[in-house]
């Protein structure tokens, strides 16, 4: 039985409008449908402040912040320190799995992926929906 | 003072021998050097340094022309503009196929199409995930153009490297992006990677 809230404050972040309508719709279809969306780090930041959100969905690669430096900044906030965070992006090196993982990351999707893959990932932070 | 051209001697043979790219301090140290040199009138030694500034100035000359022919005569900004205009390309096109899928994800919801609710949610679905494909392809293209744009600028200078080392301290430098299929780490790899931390 499912014990997650799709009601919850999605926030989707990527500075590719594509990929946030693409997201935001495979988000709608497994029943997330309170998705925001921000296009870098900085304005993600600024929405996380306003708002309650249940989860940060963040591309790595933006500017002038990337994901990776929201996920630290949002890390080194005694607010957030426990929001599911989960890195969606095209930065597949070790090395920045490593990082990500150091800097706090819940889960890590590499780019492309597919329907499942983001449900199944979303299952591994939230609970099995 | 003889010790002095015998030292800037050496520099140059050093120089000479290191190859290219010279490092600025490099440079700046040898024309530093001949300066004082010249200064100090012309002899012998006076003139094996004019050789070998000359050498330097042959590889400098070969170097260039070498980076020149990379080109094959296509103008770089005319290879970035024509790669921009793909990336647009494809986004606009990417955009089209969004809207069909939306459309069908909205016939999904009409009663009238109920029998067909879940085959059109599907169809929507694999439209979503073969869309990603754009923001893959547009990272690796920008990454091409930003390659492209930095080759130009270092040959129109003549100054710099043409590379540098990821240094794991700056975040900066952990900005990759799409890696060739042949290097590429799969979902598989980064869950294996990301359990084993």
């Amino acid at each position: 039985m499912s014990t997650v809230n799709k009601n919850m404050n999605v926030l989707i972040v990527d500075d590719y409008q594509t990929m946030l309508r693409i997201i935001k719709n495979l988000l709608k279809q497994i029943g997330f449908n309170n998705v925001d969306e921000a296009k870098d780090g900085t304005e993600a930041w600024n929405k996380l402040k306003d708002k309650d959100y249940g989860i940060v969905i963040s591309d790595w690669n933006m500017e002038p912040m990337s994901g990776y430096d929201l996920l630290v900044k949002v890390r080194a906030d005694e607010r957030f320190k426990k929001l599911p965070f989960i890195l969606v992006t095209a930065e597949s090196k070790t090395e920045n799995v490593i990082a990500a993982k150091k800097a706090g990351v819940n889960n890590y999707i590499v780019k492309p992926f597919n329907a499942d893959t983001l449900k199944m990932k979303m299952s591994a932070v939230l609970g099995p929906f | 003072m003889p010790n002095n051209n015998a030292a800037l001697i050496a520099r140059l043979e050093e120089v000479t021998q290191a190859g290219l790219p010279v490092s600025n301090e490099a440079l700046g140290a040898v024309v530093h050097d001949i300066v004082e040199a010249l200064r100090r009138g012309t002899g012998p030694l006076e003139t094996r340094i004019y050789e070998q500034m000359q050498e330097i100035v042959g590889y400098v000359t070969g170097a260039r022309r070498d980076v020149s022919s990379l080109g094959g005569g296509l103008q770089i900004p005319d290879a970035t503009d024509e790669l921009t205009a793909v990336v647009a390309a494809t986004e606009e096109a990417t955009g089209k196929m969004l809207d069909v899928a939306e459309q069908l994800g909205e016939l999904a919801c009409d009663p009238a199409a109920a029998a067909f609710a879940d085959r059109l949610n599907d169809l929507a679905t694999n439209i979503y995930e073969a869309s990603n494909f754009q923001d893959v392809t547009g990272q690796r293209l920008s990454k091409v153009i930003k390659a492209l744009q930095a080759i130009e600028t270092k040959t129109s200078a003549m100054l710099g490297q043409l590379g540098k080392q990821a240094n794991v301290d700056d975040p900066a430098s952990l900005l990759n992006g799409p890696q060739l299929p042949h290097n590429a780490a799969n979902q598989d790899d980064i869950d294996a990677l990301f359990d084993s931390l």
